[in-house]
């Protein structure tokens, strides 16, 4: 029993040895990781919360100064619209999304690329605090379990006990923190800084109103078109037109939309002129015929004054007239035989080119022209038969049938076209010049393809100057003249400058009527600078 | 974990006990030598470090008083040897005799030199001939004497403190590079300050006694010597060391500028061995437990300044081999 209880005793003794030593081991366990967790650990942990905090103000500061850098680009830029470009997704999302990108990535890379790691930080200490390259070295012993390494670690942790852990501060922290206040007013102003707007050119809306003196010119012209010798049907559609067009225009107050209806208004006014008259038409058929006398017959209708007629007309005639005729031992047979002939052709060759044309034949112009080739065959018959003698047929200087037969009538007709053109293109080409349009090339509006002038294929004959009243120089006339429709001619534009000047210095007219006709010369030239490119 | 916890408390009391000895023979010395606190110091590490000092003064600066005071305090038997120029190599390391025992017969014995103690004084050693100093090599590395077939064995610790005198350069002989490098230190005995010169005049008028006392032994300082061998040194620690080691040789990659300008030839490696144990006792004696930079920084001087040769640009700059020293170190990047 004695035994028993000694082993009992002995057992207890064991275990409860086993228990304080255990009690102690774990004491001791417990205060080596204790002591593994402080020291280094504390001033690392404050590092690290410095290092984050300089992370993020680098991060806030370099994002709010590229918000301010590309705000301040943006502002650079003009901006059509009004002033609510700032809720404008590309202006608000770009420097927005770029300041964010920017702000993370500085941030970012800071902490991460910048974080010290525990070898670098234990250095710092090392120096900052005079630890003798201890923390360090405790560090790389740091599962020494030795002795001296254990001594060590007390010591360092003694020593970093009594360290204020606020000693470990993130150099020039004023530095950071006034970049990034200031970074972030930056960013404040440019975000708030006016957009520089400006006004599209087509987003101009430039005012109109007619003036008294334009509405004076447009009913001036109206009346001249409806006291003209134009076609009846024509004149009154033009004046028609034209009454309409200055009743909207009063009633239009911008400059586009006048300008839209004006240019409407004189194309529709062309398109009615054009329809007056076949001559044009009658020109294009005519000038690609297979002989030389149908060829002049086109350029014939070019024609608009009475004296060039007569001269053209003379020409025709003595393209009929034999070499031989009146030479020693002339064969009057033979003379007699080859004119027929060429009458022949001529007159075959006109109707089958007025055949070509398309013109309706009543139309008066091609009536008439048609009649001259009726004609030139009763000539050829009438000489064949001997029913008339060749001099009789071809005559001399503006005398025999053939110069009678190219006679008035045909002129009067094309007289007659030629006034409608100039009553209904003056209008709107008059209309064209008040309000800056830019002026009409008659030719390549009248004919889609000039046709070839075979005998004059480079144009020079000055006859054979096609068109209303307006050439294509630098002024409305062709060369130095300007069509004068009260003269029914072209007078030479000094004179038109003479009777300006004229005006201007003469105290009869009012300050008003030298205004619009200053108005008008203006316009004239700002047309010119305008086709000039100035 | 009971265990580690009693190593680690063993070894502080090894380390208190540590810097209280080294406390005691810097007290003692006190009491025979003014001044000279760097030199002591230094002397210190080099002894508990196991290793041989060269000493350089003017005479009179108390170069033989310190080591014979030294002697006396670490209880070590103690010897002097003047060297000179007809100093023999046996004189120093001993010689075999023949002698007649009581039965008449003759015998050869070793009779031992000077040498055979444990703290030995080589004065003016550079007077001796470079026979008799070759003489010290072996002794001075591996604490041993061979005489003919026989080894004889020195006791430890050993060191020796040998003296050298800058102004008097007749008659001498400059140490070869292979035994200067058998010293781990070399110390300058500056000529003492006049508040210092004050206190030696006053101390020799009254006696020319050594007074100091012994305050511990050669087991001690063996015991010492072990413990230094545990202080802890950090990679970094070390490879600064080396880099300062490696940096004194022009020749190389690593080379500091100065270096590469003012060195003719740089320290062997027995300086990077003598810098890292000497700053094991250092950082000990300054009551640390592992290795700083400023401990390898301050013992570069002692430790290179007799291992590194200057050539005429630096005599040209009037530059003396601790200038030299002193740019290296600064050039010299810590890890």
């Amino acid at each position: 029993m004695q035994r028993e209880q000694n082993v009992s005793e002995k057992i207890h003794s064991v275990g409860e040895d086993a228990l304080i030593n255990g009690a102690r081991v774990r004491a001791l366990a417990s205060e080596d990781g204790k002591r593994k967790k402080d020291g280094f650990a504390k001033l690392k942990r404050r590092a690290n919360a410095m290092h984050l905090i300089r992370s993020l103000l680098l991060g806030f500061t370099s994002a709010w100064l590229t918000g301010a850098l590309v705000l301040s680009i943006v502002r650079f830029f003009p901006l059509y619209g009004d002033q609510y470009q700032l809720i404008d997704l590309l202006y608000t999302a770009l420097p927005s999304g770029l300041a964010q990108l920017v702000g993370l990535a500085v941030g970012f890379g800071t902490w991460f690329i910048l974080r010290r790691n525990d070898k670098v930080l234990a250095k710092r200490f090392d120096s900052q605090f005079d630890f003798k390259e201890g923390m360090q070295t405790s560090l790389e012993y740091k599962d020494d379990t030795g002795a001296m390494a254990t001594l060590l670690r007390d010591s360092m942790k003694e020593k970093t006990e009594a360290v204020n852990t606020k000693e470990i501060k993130i150099k020039a922290l004023p530095a950071y923190i006034v970049a990034a206040v200031i970074s972030f007013v930056l960013c404040v102003v440019m975000l708030f800084m006016p957009y520089n707007v400006i006004e599209r050119p087509g987003d101009k809306v430039e005012p109109f109103e007619l003036s008294e003196i334009q509405i004076a010119q447009i009913e001036a012209i109206i009346l001249r078109v409806e006291s003209s010798e134009m076609e009846e049907g024509a004149r009154a559609q033009v004046a028609t037109e034209l009454k309409a067009l200055l009743d909207v225009l009063k009633i239009t107050k911008e400059k586009d939309t006048a300008l839209e209806l004006i240019s409407l208004s004189v194309l529709k006014i062309d398109d009615i002129t054009e329809k007056t008259g076949t001559s044009y038409d009658l020109y294009d058929t005519l000038v690609t015929g297979d002989t030389i006398f149908t060829r002049d017959v086109g350029r014939l209708l070019t024609l608009h004054n009475w004296e060039k007629f007569k001269i053209k007309r003379e020409r025709m005639r003595a393209y009929f007239e034999h070499a031989e005729f009146g030479t020693e031992n002339a064969d009057i047979e033979k003379i007699n035989t080859e004119t027929i002939g060429l009458i022949k052709d001529s007159a075959l060759s006109l109707k089958n080119q007025l055949a070509k044309s398309g013109i309706d034949e009543n139309d008066a112009l091609y009536s008439e022209l048609l009649n001259l080739a009726n004609g030139l065959e009763s000539i050829a018959s009438d000489l064949e038969n001997g029913l008339i003698n060749y001099r009789a047929a071809v005559g001399t200087s503006e005398q025999g049938e053939i110069f009678f037969l190219l006679g008035d009538k045909i002129y009067q007709e094309l007289d007659k076209q030629n006034k409608n053109y100039s009553v209904g293109f003056g209008a709107s080409d008059e209309i064209r010049e008040m309000f800056g349009l830019p002026p009409v090339n008659r030719e390549d509006n009248k004919t889609e393809k000039k046709p070839t002038d075979v005998d004059d294929p480079d144009n020079k004959d000055e006859e054979g100057n096609h068109g209303g009243g307006y050439g294509d120089g630098d002024v409305f006339g062709s060369n130095d003249a300007i069509y004068d429709r009260d003269e029914n001619a072209h007078i030479k534009y000094g004179q038109v400058l003479d009777a300006y000047y004229q005006i201007m210095t003469n105290s009869n007219y009012t300050e008003e009527e030298k205004k619009a006709i200053q108005s008008y010369f203006e316009i004239l030239y700002r047309g010119l600078e305008e086709e000039k490119g100035e | 974990m009971e265990n580690k916890a009693q190593n680690t408390e063993k070894q502080l009391e090894k380390v208190k006990a540590f810097s209280e000895k080294v406390a005691k023979i810097k007290n003692e010395l006190k009491k025979d030598v003014v001044g000279q606190a760097e030199i002591i110091d230094n002397v210190i590490i080099a002894i508990v470090a196991g290793g041989n000092v060269l000493l350089e003064g003017v005479p009179g600066v108390g170069k033989t008083r310190l080591v014979r005071s030294l002697g006396r305090v670490l209880s070590l038997p103690f010897s002097r040897i003047q060297f000179t120029p007809d100093l023999m190599p046996s004189d120093v390391t001993g010689a075999n005799i023949v002698e007649k025992d009581e039965n008449g017969r003759l015998n050869t014995s070793f009779r031992k030199g000077p040498i055979f103690a444990n703290l030995v004084l080589a004065d003016e050693i550079n007077r001796a001939t470079p026979k008799t100093q070759s003489a010290m090599l072996e002794v001075m590395q591996e604490h041993k004497v061979t005489v003919g077939n026989d080894v004889h064995k020195i006791s430890e610790p050993f060191f020796v403190l040998a003296t050298e005198n800058p102004i008097e350069q007749d008659g001498t002989y400059p140490l070869p590079e292979a035994q200067m490098d058998r010293f781990v230190f070399k110390l300058i005995v500056n000529f003492p300050s006049d508040d210092e010169l004050i206190d030696i005049v006053k101390m020799t008028q009254k006696t020319l006694a050594e007074t100091a006392e012994a305050v511990i032994n050669g087991e001690e300082i063996l015991e010492m010597r072990e413990l230094a061998t545990e202080v802890l040194v950090a990679d970094d620690v070390l490879a600064y060391a080396i880099k300062l080691v490696s940096g004194t040789h022009p020749e190389l990659p690593s080379a500091a500028p100065s270096t590469k300008k003012y060195v003719k030839y740089g320290a062997s490696p027995r300086a990077a061995q003598a810098l890292m144990t000497c700053a094991r006792v250092k950082a000990l004696m300054d009551g640390r437990y592992n290795v700083s930079y400023d401990d390898i920084s301050e013992l570069a001087y002692p430790v290179l300044r007799h291992r590194i040769k200057v050539n005429f640009t630096a005599i040209n700059d009037k530059l003396g081999v601790d200038d030299v020293i002193s740019m290296i170190i600064k050039e010299t990047k810590k890890a």
